[in-house]
């Protein structure tokens, strides 16, 4: 009898329920708000990764690149100090190769000794494995005869460089 | 019967309006109501003030740590490599020649480092170079940066000439990262 009173006084008594609910309330809120900033960060670290992840593919790609210069054929062009250059290149690495640019030092001259020719408007691309005979647009070094000796290298987009001596 | 209607419509009517007399005249509890009101209006405006003040701050705080995520991406996709590096003897200038190769626009080189094959440094520690030019044109690049793909030069003057050896360079761009090379000086 006295429980069941006690009882039911209990479920009567509406004390204590505001801050019940408010702090039930206030929980949901800062859980919301803690899942939020948390995503948010979360994101962030997962495009940052993404950016690492790039940029180790980057490198990979950078030391797979092999290419090899043979058969470097230095003619003048008619024009003094005008070098045209041909030679066989061949890509032995696993990927695609694009040239940059190609740069001539003359080892025969002592100063002003290297020209170079950017390789953009006339691409020079070489897929894994293929080897291609390639003249390269013509570069000036001021007083160079093709029977110099001259220092050939060849810059590709990767920021690699590969080089031969001629002569 | 219609009359009667009339009357007691006459009645309820009069009996309102002298309710609405009485309420409206009854000047109890009018403070607590004022003063309710002034709270609520205050309690809101407030409540407002600090929402706003809080969403500010919070996307303040928003556009700060996205935009050093995306420096912090920008600096590791940063790659630079080194074309043709010449010294020359006569005028004691270092021309350096440079792809960016990285996968992040608008490099720029804020300091270059030398020091000779003891590891010693080359004249002051940090030498400022000069401005970036095209390599073809030799016309300055664009807001002085270098973007994907992009080639380009600049050059550092000593003070003294250097004696005769291998040298490292040390570029740090301006996100903070170094890529070094190295050269002859003779």
């Amino acid at each position: 009898m006295a429980h069941s009173l006690l009882r039911r006084k209990l479920r009567m008594n509406r004390k204590g329920y505001s801050a019940l609910i408010a702090t039930i309330i206030m929980v949901l809120v800062i859980l919301y708000m803690y899942f939020n900033v948390m995503m948010f960060s979360l994101n962030r670290n997962e495009d940052f990764q993404d950016v690492v992840s790039r940029s180790a593919q980057l490198d990979a790609d950078r030391t797979a690149e092999q290419v090899t210069i043979a058969d470097v054929a230095i003619t003048e062009s008619g024009q003094p100090g005008q070098l045209l250059v041909t030679c066989t290149l061949t890509n032995s690495g696993s990927v695609p190769v694009q040239m940059a640019r190609l740069w001539i030092q003359d080892k025969s001259l002592a100063q002003n000794n290297v020209g170079n020719a950017a390789l953009l408007a006339t691409p020079v691309l070489l897929q894994s494995g293929s080897t291609i005979v390639v003249t390269f647009p013509p570069v000036t070094v001021s007083g160079a005869v093709s029977t110099d000796q001259f220092f050939v290298w060849i810059i590709t987009f990767r920021g690699n460089s590969f080089s031969i001596t001629v002569n | 019967m219609p009359k009667r209607g009339a009357k007691r419509l006459l009645a309820i009517h009069s009996r309102i309006e002298r309710k609405i007399k009485s309420f409206a005249d009854s000047k109890k509890a009018v403070s607590v109501v004022v003063s309710t009101v002034v709270l609520t209006a205050g309690v809101l405006a407030l409540g407002i003030a600090v929402l706003y003040w809080a969403y500010s701050w919070g996307n303040i705080a928003n556009l700060e740590y996205s935009r050093a995520v995306a420096d912090s991406s920008h600096a590791v996709s940063e790659r630079v490599g080194f074309e043709y590096i010449s010294y020359s003897s006569t005028s004691n200038v270092l021309t350096v020649s440079i792809i960016n190769w990285g996968r992040a626009n608008n490099l720029s080189i804020s300091v270059v480092h030398i020091w000779d094959s003891n590891h010693n440094y080359v004249g002051t520690v940090a030498y400022t170079p000069s401005a970036l030019r095209d390599i073809n044109t030799g016309t300055l690049l664009p807001n002085n940066v270098l973007n994907m793909g992009n080639e380009g030069s600049f050059t550092v003057t000593f003070a003294h000439p250097l004696p005769n050896g291998y040298y490292n360079i040390r570029l740090v761009t301006g996100r903070g990262r170094n890529f070094d090379g190295s050269f002859i000086a003779t």
